[in-house]
């Protein structure tokens, strides 16, 4: 989670995609190709089905997020600790329960989405 | 408070010794504002030689609120100045004595409790995630929202473009840039000044910096609090078309792609006759007007059903009874 910035989309379409964790918002084919930069044990660049399980089209607003550690936007919104790039203001998918045991083995917190 | 109490000593003490008070009944007026209606005051010294200091204020927020103040060099300084417990004297305690001693070992007792737990207050990594919300809203220190005015449809471009500019180099000083899908034709975008915004906004065509307005402090929190909807979507489960030709109509889900974000379902065709017969005529098609069908087609619970077996194979079926 270092100030290396994080890809950004390359297409605004429906091939949008935001990680259940930490809702950065990629394409399908670069989360494939490279994976999510602050949620790298879930290595979702080394099995496609990953990609799948640990993200979701399903989100709401984006929000580019250029200096996180300063921005009062990435504190309210708890992304002020990743990568600077553009993150979702929620996502509506928990991430499934062996993913739960993933991050809970890598010592990361996992905050599920609220359910209204 | 108490540093305040240093700088404001003389001067209350001239005001307060005029009028014949205690000096020590003078330091309680500066912590407490006059409409906390004092019921008793009581001064004691335990044997570990910590000053108990507290008072009950009934009309505050949850019946009794205790006030307490621990503080050795207050109290010490006061008992230099008063000589041999005359100010208790002065000031004679409202409730009895044996209830005062119950009072206090209570107190104690409370007081240990509240410092045991807030010793385990820690503020390590892991806390620090899942402080309270409301540690974080906005102050005038943060940097503020502005909204700006955008292309309609380009939001999203607008707000990866302006990442991608961060990226290539160019020192522009926003902090952050985001667009709501609800909120069409805006972008907001999080500076300490409004130069910086539109320096961000120069050069990029979707975005109109003309239209730049400053996001008051208390709304801030509501532009980024967005409501996510679960869409619960499983074969089986039951929807109402949008958009098309069957809009408004039921429709039961067969299957669900999530990576294609596709769905299929199946419903009741709909076969428009008269306007097949004036498309073979060559006349023009008037269009179906979109029709709210009911949530169900036929309404069960008037028993319009009517479970049978059949007697041969054991399955159950129904009978629909006006048709038949």
């Amino acid at each position: 989670m270092g100030s290396a910035a994080a890809q950004i989309p390359t297409s605004f379409g429906h091939e949008l995609r935001a990680c259940r964790r930490c809702r950065l918002v990629k394409t399908y084919d670069q989360f494939r190709e490279s994976g999510c930069e602050n949620c790298p044990f879930f290595n979702m660049d080394a099995d496609h089905e990953r990609v799948v399980d640990c993200t979701t089209p399903n989100f709401t607003g984006i929000i580019s997020v250029m200096d996180p550690t300063r921005s009062w936007a990435a504190r309210w919104l708890r992304i002020g600790r990743f990568a600077p790039g553009c993150y979702t203001l929620s996502v509506s998918e928990e991430l499934p329960e062996e993913y739960k045991a993933v991050c809970e083995d890598n010592r990361v917190q996992y905050v599920p989405p609220k359910r209204i | 408070m108490l540093r305040r109490r240093d700088h404001d000593e003389e001067e209350h003490e001239d005001k307060y010794e005029e009028v014949g008070l205690s000096k020590r009944r003078c330091r309680f007026a500066e912590f407490f504002d006059l409409e906390a209606a004092v019921d008793s005051d009581e001064e004691e010294v335990g044997e570990d030689g910590i000053h108990l200091f507290y008072l009950l204020a009934p009309n505050f927020c949850n019946g009794f609120l205790f006030f307490l103040l621990i503080c050795q060099d207050f109290i010490n300084d006061a008992g230099a100045e008063i000589p041999g417990g005359g100010g208790r004297m002065r000031c004679p305690p409202l409730l009895p004595r044996e209830d005062e001693e119950e009072d206090v070992e209570d107190l104690q007792t409370r007081i240990q409790e509240r410092y045991k737990r807030s010793s385990h207050k820690e503020y390590d990594e892991e806390t620090t995630d899942v402080v309270d919300q409301q540690a974080l809203l906005p102050s005038v220190k943060d940097p503020r929202l502005w909204k700006v005015e955008c292309l309609m449809g380009r939001e999203k471009e607008a707000v990866v473009s302006l990442m991608q500019f961060i990226n290539k180099g160019s020192e522009l000083q926003i902090r952050s840039a985001g667009t709501l899908d609800h909120l069409k034709s805006n972008i907001f975008i999080e500076a300490d000044k409004e130069a910086h915004v539109e320096d961000a906004c120069r050069g990029l065509c979707n975005i109109f910096p003309a239209m730049v307005r400053v996001v008051p402090i208390k709304e801030m929190t509501n532009v980024l609090s967005v409501e996510t909807k679960m869409v619960d979507l499983a074969a089986g489960s039951w929807v109402r078309l949008k958009i098309g030709k069957y809009k408004g109509d039921p429709a039961k889900v067969v299957n669900v792609d999530s990576v294609k974000q596709k769905v299929r379902v199946k419903l009741i065709p709909t076969v428009d006759l008269q306007a097949i017969a004036s498309k073979m005529d060559g006349r023009d098609v008037v269009k179906r007007k979109a029709f709210l069908h009911p949530p169900c087609f036929i309404n069960i619970e008037k028993g319009f059903f009517n479970q049978r077996q059949d007697p041969s194979t054991g399955e159950d079926f129904y009978l629909i009874d006006y048709v038949v």
